[in-house]
């Protein structure tokens, strides 16, 4: 940390709005003389340039989050500039672990002009709505990075360190660090509950954020319950869900059809159902799907090659989760016998991880689900005779319910959850699901209909803003 | 679909590599098992001042000011913000998650809620693979 006089003096202001963008977010540098985004030094390690030109350590930094700003700037508008108070600092890591940044509005406001009443807005949209600044000299955003794994100590994440290119192309080992800020920026600029972890309101009123989720369980919206009932609600996966009407009809762009089981006979356990589709990459499934006579798997061969590929050819297998097989295993023992299918039941929920993981050695095409244990049995039970087919929904999207995009609400903390994100179950991943992985993200996909949704005014003819195949800065 | 945003960018490589083993070593018949990571004890972990105060989630660093317009400003005060933390995964890649939540945050870092982390393994040439 640095004194506030050091502060002052070594302060750099640098807009990043190109011309044409309609907001211009500004990286205001918070870092000392020498360290930070003013390191004079070059990258331990030359690879974590990328395509990055700066050549020193606060160069590479700068030019990394002027860009991130820069995606933001150009899909919103505000004629109030956006001051993001930035600094990198010695932040907690191990060599297996550590924080790498963090980052928010660094204020709220209500009463807001042209916003709505009893409603807390994050002061960047607060300003854009306003069309006025509300908090003098103050930045609109905080973020803090942790400047330890440029140390490339191997008692700091394996030493790789940040990757500063400005591409998805981060080499094994080192941190992708552009998606991160690109996700923390999202953050700042309002991609954020302000509800306190006892489920109250900060400063007594609903955030413009938190009045679009509802709990489809009880049917409340989060602005309509008490606080005990909206700490409940942050724990309530799947049920926790996003009500705007932009993102709820932007879905499809973004989200992939979900797959569901018909089983066409016997008559007496017809019906169509959701079903969780295994991970392997190169499934092939669309919405004709595949139709097929139901086979008993374990009792042909459980997880092993089938001694019977005869029996198993043209047919999709049904399979017990036994705790014991790694799933994919069985789509692949299934595809080799020249099944066309397989399904696992399991006692887990839909969506967790009775289908989840990959085969690193061999490929899988055909569609291998998870269903629950009930079904199953209803299938087992009838057994020959059951016909099903496994093929993609035209209406319904991975990672909603009901029609809503889901929101992370996972049970697992009692003090409240981190509901300020999409849901994990969100497929393909979105920007601001909690978890990147070491992925690249250079869109901002869903989060631009939220924005909308909470009054953000956006360009009308913006950067793409579907995923690419090839990662692009606009 | 979109190769960047999936975390399976890297198999086909590693398919490559994992088949060549098997035809050089075909005794190795056991499904490969993540990687074990060493974690620090989540007891230890000192997530530090900055960011403790980044996971405030109890409202007591607010200071909550109206201006001469009316309009009510609450200065978050280094407070309600987002975290992202991160940790070796069992391939070697970095895993990451963003929180505003301390408890998830310390879990995460001391290698616990490894429930939805990627895994992956391998088919043995006899499979026989439980």
């Amino acid at each position: 940390m640095k004194s506030p006089l050091v502060l002052a003096l070594a302060t750099v202001a640098l807009a990043v709005g190109s011309p044409a963008a309609a907001a211009t977010i500004v990286i205001n540098v918070a870092d000392g003389a020498g360290e930070g985004f003013n390191d004079p030094n070059p990258p331990g390690d030359p690879s974590q340039r990328g395509n990055n030109p700066g050549t020193t350590l606060g160069e590479l930094r700068l030019n990394l989050f002027e860009t991130a700003a820069n995606v933001w700037a150009g899909i919103l508008d505000s004629e109030v500039t956006i001051t993001v108070n930035a600094r990198f600092d010695p932040l907690t890591c191990s060599a297996s672990s550590g924080t790498l940044g963090f980052a928010g509005a660094a204020a709220s406001s209500a009463n807001v002009p042209n916003g709505l009443a009893g409603t807390r807005y994050p002061i960047a949209l607060a300003e854009s709505l306003a069309g006025a600044n509300l908090n003098g000299s103050g930045a609109e955003i905080n973020a803090t990075f942790n400047s330890e794994p440029d140390t490339l100590s191997a008692d700091c994440l394996g030493g790789g360190g940040y990757y500063y290119g400005l591409d998805g192309d981060a080499p094994a080992g080192q941190i992708s660090l552009f998606s991160v800020v690109l996700h923390e920026l999202g953050h700042g600029l309002g991609f954020a509950s302000f509800a306190q972890e006892n489920g109250q309101f900060s400063g007594g009123l609903p955030d413009i954020f938190s009045r679009q989720l509802r709990d489809l369980e009880t049917g409340k919206n989060w602005a309509d319950m008490s606080d005990a009932e909206r700490a409940a609600s942050s724990l309530n996966d799947p049920d926790l869900v996003w009500t705007g009407a932009r993102v709820t009809t932007a879905r499809g762009d973004f989200l992939d059809n979900a797959v569901e089981m018909v089983i066409n006979s016997p008559p007496a356990i017809a019906g169509t159902f959701p079903v969780t589709l295994g991970q392997e990459p190169d499934i092939d499934l669309d919405s004709t799907g595949v139709t097929a006579d139901v086979v008993d798997g374990d009792a042909l061969g459980g997880c092993t090659f089938f001694a019977n590929n005869a029996a198993v050819a043209g047919r999709i297998a049904l399979f017990a989760e036994d705790g014991d097989c790694f799933s994919p295993f069985r789509g692949f023992f299934t595809e080799t016998a020249g099944g066309v299918g397989a399904i696992i039941s399991s006692d887990q929920p839909l969506g967790d991880a009775s289908v989840s993981g990959q085969i690193s050695n061999q490929d899988v095409t055909i569609p291998y689900v998870g269903t629950t244990q009930a079904l199953g049995n209803d299938l087992r039970n009838n057994l020959p005779g059951a016909n099903v087919t496994l093929r993609r929904s035209t209406t319904v999207f991975i990672g909603e319910n009901a029609g809503r995009v889901r929101m992370y609400a996972p049970a697992s903390f009692e003090a409240g959850s981190s509901v300020s994100h999409w849901s994990s179950a969100a497929t393909p991943d979105l920007l601001m699901e909690p978890r990147l992985g070491n992925i690249g993200f250079d869109q901002v996909d869903l989060t631009v209909a939220a924005f909308q949704d909470m009054g953000w005014r956006t360009r009308s003819a913006g950067p793409p803003l579907i995923f690419k195949d090839a990662f692009e800065i606009p | 679909m979109q190769p960047l945003a999936s975390p399976r960018a890297c198999f086909p490589a590693a398919k490559v590599l994992l088949l060549f083993s098997f035809i050089t070593f075909p005794a190795i018949t056991l499904a490969q098992d993540p990687g074990v990571i060493e974690f620090p004890d989540r007891s230890e972990i000192d997530l530090g001042a900055e960011t403790e105060r980044a996971l405030d989630r109890s409202g007591s660093a607010h200071v909550e000011t109206v201006t001469p317009s009316g309009v009510a400003l609450l200065d978050h005060n280094g407070a309600m913000q987002n975290v992202t933390v991160a940790r070796l995964g069992p391939d070697g890649k970095i895993d990451t998650l963003c929180t505003s939540n301390r408890e998830e945050a310390l879990d995460f870092l001391a290698g616990l809620d490894r429930a939805d982390a990627s895994v992956t393994r391998s088919v043995a040439p006899d499979a026989t693979v439980r």
